[in-house]
């Protein structure tokens, strides 16, 4: 897997350090491994690159990291520590919490992952409002208008008013990545997130995600199958 | 939005035209079969031809189908042979009985079906889901008329809690209302559950709900603010038509328990070959199955962001 | 050139009473399929040996009113009582049967091939076809079902031949509706491709190559169908517009004896009994069938 460093601002705890870690799936046939003895060490501020081939388990990576693997999937062995903590032991509320707030995900498909029947704007206050007890719903709205701005996103109180099917493919995933950054988030997953778009809307993508890394200082894990647009990155 | 709705309501007229007219087809085109009814099987050729020519049955039977739409459509359906009053007197107050019935059905079937279906669809494969599910095929195989008979066995006979009958003849009871009503949830919640419950188990596999969990969202809160919003939409057309199956439904309840609504003045209609009173009845029928199909599908393209807002 | 081989052919593959067969052996994966079709079993073989198993003629008048387990003065017993008019509940319950699954199989038998017909016609024709069987379809499916039912029988009379008639009918468009689904998204395949270029005629694609492949969502279909078809059979029978008397039929028994049901209530309880449980099997035999289907 190749790795892409930039200079981190601050090099004291990483941020996630996964040693050894095997995931596997069970079927009614038998238990198939995904992923075996994988580890990957980011430390605060580090953008790191995951580039394989399709099936090989690097969405399967981002479910484990998140703890979501669903009912088949299971952890079989090694560590996952986040920010020193150990992830394998936390409870679901602990995981909520860190969910959203510290660790926040890109998604491949945005059209697929925004709620078609809830207005964005609605859709990205309730990051801040679930995560912040002192925070008000105009206090979230206000800076959920503010973060489409910062993912130079044109006209963003029409945004905010819209539903997700009228707005175009790139300005979904824009929303995505606002709603993933709301929180300052320590750690940023990415899973292909322009591979279901097209290329010159790709290169968009690709540019804020840059700049965004470098201006919030957050620690970035990019998922692809595309080698080249690592190395570009 | 207005150009849908005129659609569906020229759709909605077309319908009523074609019905009417297969209506009338069945039973008002054999002039002399009508004169029978209405005069009896022992009244003699003579009589039955100067009444039919008294009531213009001898006009071409495109004529007479214009003139008796133009009745239906004023509300001048004729006279009751066996009420021997004009059909109108009868038929409105039946309607609303049958009303106050289906109202009470409706308040107590559809949260129950909406709350046992999400509680399916959301542990889709779970014991609870699988409970739910048996419940429901169990409820939906018992004819109507069979578990009337057996709650009324168990309730009226050997708990002798409630009354047999529900003829309502010293003004308005409603401990008479509890067995109508629940036969007909129990045979009807059954499908809305299953409809309910395969709306949600299918919400709760897509992506914004992954999306809403790994935004750190309290489950409770996934459930009731997003995943409900997406899965009560096509359930909402199921539980509208189901108007449509209780006008059917409650044929054999008010038949059953003595509940005078319009269900049991179809039946007594029809046994009694009282056909202005059958004519009005089909057509009121068909009128609010129609009407209920067009709320079901205004209804849907309401709720339904991707489509209302294009 | 190179050798393509073939995977040998399936020694069961040919012949569909084999095939058949070996579809029912799999309902041993639901537990829920296998009891529905125990259930319904038991019914046929009740139907197909009511002359040996029925104790009494079910017509015969004998001792009014006994409660179930008298013994009758000929000797034999009354397992499930007698009726107002002295007949036995216990053999009418048992030659009802006989009636039901006769009556209902029938008319729905008659639906599907009537809705079948409709549907790939609608489907794979489309056009014109489709316009004109959907309205019709649609108009039919509009009408609330049991007051369709009413008007019919009322016009034409109660007799055997016009409740088939009705419930084909009333249920041909629901049918035609599924395999106009079906068919809109099979006529796709490639093997229907491969057969419009052989030059084959539309009758030999809609019936062989489409509605074969399309059994599927049709067999748990007619199983729940046949349900709603026994219920309606019962549910005529109990309005009084059903076959007429003195015949044993389900409904018919409960309508005839509800009004004394108060002091001898095993006259109408056990018929009760009867069609719920036979419904209850097929209900059980669909959802059995439709959960192997998606196990596939």
């Amino acid at each position: 897997m190749t790795v892409e460093v930039i200079p981190p601002r601050d090099t004291a705890t990483p941020i996630l350090e996964i040693d050894r870690l095997s995931i596997s799936y069970l079927t009614r046939a038998a238990e198939i491994p995904a992923v075996v003895d994988f580890s990957l060490t980011i430390r605060p501020g580090e953008c790191v690159g995951l580039v394989g081939e399709s099936g090989c388990g690097k969405s399967t990576v981002a479910m484990a990291i998140m703890r979501y693997l669903g009912r088949n999937g299971r952890i079989a062995g090694g560590s996952m520590k986040f920010r020193g903590r150990d992830m394998l032991a936390m409870s679901e509320e602990e995981l909520r919490r860190i969910r959203g707030a510290e660790i926040a995900m890109v998604y491949q498909e945005p059209m697929a992952a925004l709620n078609p029947a809830m207005r964005i704007g609605d859709q990205l206050a309730e990051v801040p409002l679930c995560h912040e007890p002192g925070c008000t719903r105009e206090q979230a709205l206000a800076r959920a208008q503010d973060m489409l701005g910062r993912v130079r996103l044109g006209d963003p109180a029409r945004v905010m008013q819209a539903y997700p099917h009228q707005i175009s493919g790139g300005q979904q995933q824009r929303v995505v990545i606002a709603m993933a950054l709301l929180s300052n988030p320590s750690l940023l997953l990415l899973d292909e997130p322009t591979t279901a778009l097209d290329v010159t809307v790709e290169a968009g993508i690709v540019d804020l995600i840059a700049e965004l890394g470098r201006t919030l200082g957050t620690a970035m894990l990019y998922i692809s199958h595309n080698l080249g647009l690592i190395r570009e990155t | 939005m207005l150009i849908f709705l005129a659609k569906r309501a020229f759709f909605m007229v077309l319908t009523m035209l074609a019905v009417s007219l297969l209506v009338f087809l069945l039973l008002e085109v054999n002039g002399s079969a009508v004169a029978v009814k209405v005069l009896g099987p022992y009244s003699s050729e003579e009589q039955r031809r100067l009444w039919l020519e008294a009531h213009g049955y001898f006009a071409p039977w495109y004529e007479r189908y214009f003139a008796w739409l133009g009745r239906m459509a004023s509300g001048e359906f004729g006279d009751s042979l066996r009420f021997k009053t004009p059909v109108a007197t009868v038929l409105w107050p039946r309607l609303e009985n049958t009303a106050i019935l289906a109202a009470f059905v409706f308040l107590i079937m559809v949260p129950v079906s909406v709350v046992l279906g999400v509680l399916a669809g959301m542990r889709e494969g779970s014991a609870t889901d699988r409970s739910i599910s048996i419940l429901s095929i169990v409820t939906t195989s018992i004819p109507e008329f069979a578990s009337a008979t057996f709650l009324s066995f168990l309730f009226v006979l050997v708990l002798k809690w409630l009354p047999g009958t529900s003829g309502m003849n010293q003004g308005f009871d409603v401990l008479q209302l509890v067995m109508p009503v629940a036969v007909l949830v129990l045979y009807d919640f059954g499908y809305v559950t299953r409809m309910m419950r395969a709306s949600m188990a299918e919400v709760m596999q897509s992506p914004y709900i992954r999306t809403a969990v790994l935004k750190g969202i309290p489950y409770r809160r996934v459930i009731l603010r997003h995943a409900l919003r997406n899965a009560l939409i096509a359930p909402f057309t199921v539980i509208v038509l189901q108007i449509n199956w209780l006008l059917s439904g409650v044929i054999v309840v008010e038949a059953f328990f003595g509940y005078k609504g319009f269900g049991a003045l179809l039946l007594e209609a029809s046994l009694n070959q009282d056909i202005y009173l059958i004519q009005a009845c089909a057509m009121v029928s068909v009128f609010v199955a129609v009407a209920t199909q067009t709320i079901a599908d205004v209804g849907y393209t309401y709720l339904n962001p991707r489509i209302r807002f294009t | 050139m190179a050798e393509i081989s073939l995977p040998p052919p399936s020694s069961l593959g040919r012949n569909p009473v084999l095939r058949a067969l070996r579809s029912v052996l799999l309902l041993r994966e639901s537990w829920v399929g296998l009891v529905g079709v125990l259930i319904v079993l038991f019914w046929i073989a009740v139907a197909i040996l009511a002359p040996v198993l029925a104790p009494f003629p079910p017509n015969q008048n004998l001792l009014p009113f006994k409660p179930p387990g008298t013994a009758a003065p000929t000797g034999g017993v009354f397992w499930l009582g007698t009726d107002q008019l002295g007949r036995d509940i216990l053999s009418r319950v048992i030659w009802g049967a006989r009636r039901v699954l006769i009556y209902a199989p029938l008319a729905t038998a008659c639906a599907y091939v009537l809705g079948i017909t409709m549907g790939l016609l609608a489907g794979y024709k489309r056009g014109l076809w489709d316009d004109v069987l959907s309205r019709v379809g649609d108009i039919i499916l509009s009408f609330p079902i049991l007051v369709l039912y009413v008007v019919i029988i009322t016009t034409f009379g109660p007799s055997g031949i016009n409740i088939v008639l009705a419930v084909t009918c009333a249920s041909a468009p629901g049918i035609m509706r599924i395999v106009r689904g079906l068919t809109l998204d099979l006529r796709n395949r490639d093997y229907v491709a491969a057969a419009q270029t052989r030059g084959e005629s539309s009758l030999y694609i809609m019936f062989v190559e489409i509605l074969p492949n399309a059994r599927g969502p049709l067999i748990v279909d007619a199983c729940l169908r046949l349900g709603y078809t026994i219920i309606t059979i019962g549910v005529l029978g109990f309005l009084g517009l059903g076959l007429p008397p003195p015949d044993p039929d389900w409904g018919g028994m409960v309508n005839e004896t509800r009004a004394m049901a108060a002091f001898a209530p095993w006259m109408t309880v056990f018929p009760c009994i009867a069609i719920s449980s036979l419904v209850l099997g097929l209900n059980l035999l669909a959802d059995g069938l439709r959960e192997i289907s998606l196990k596939d």
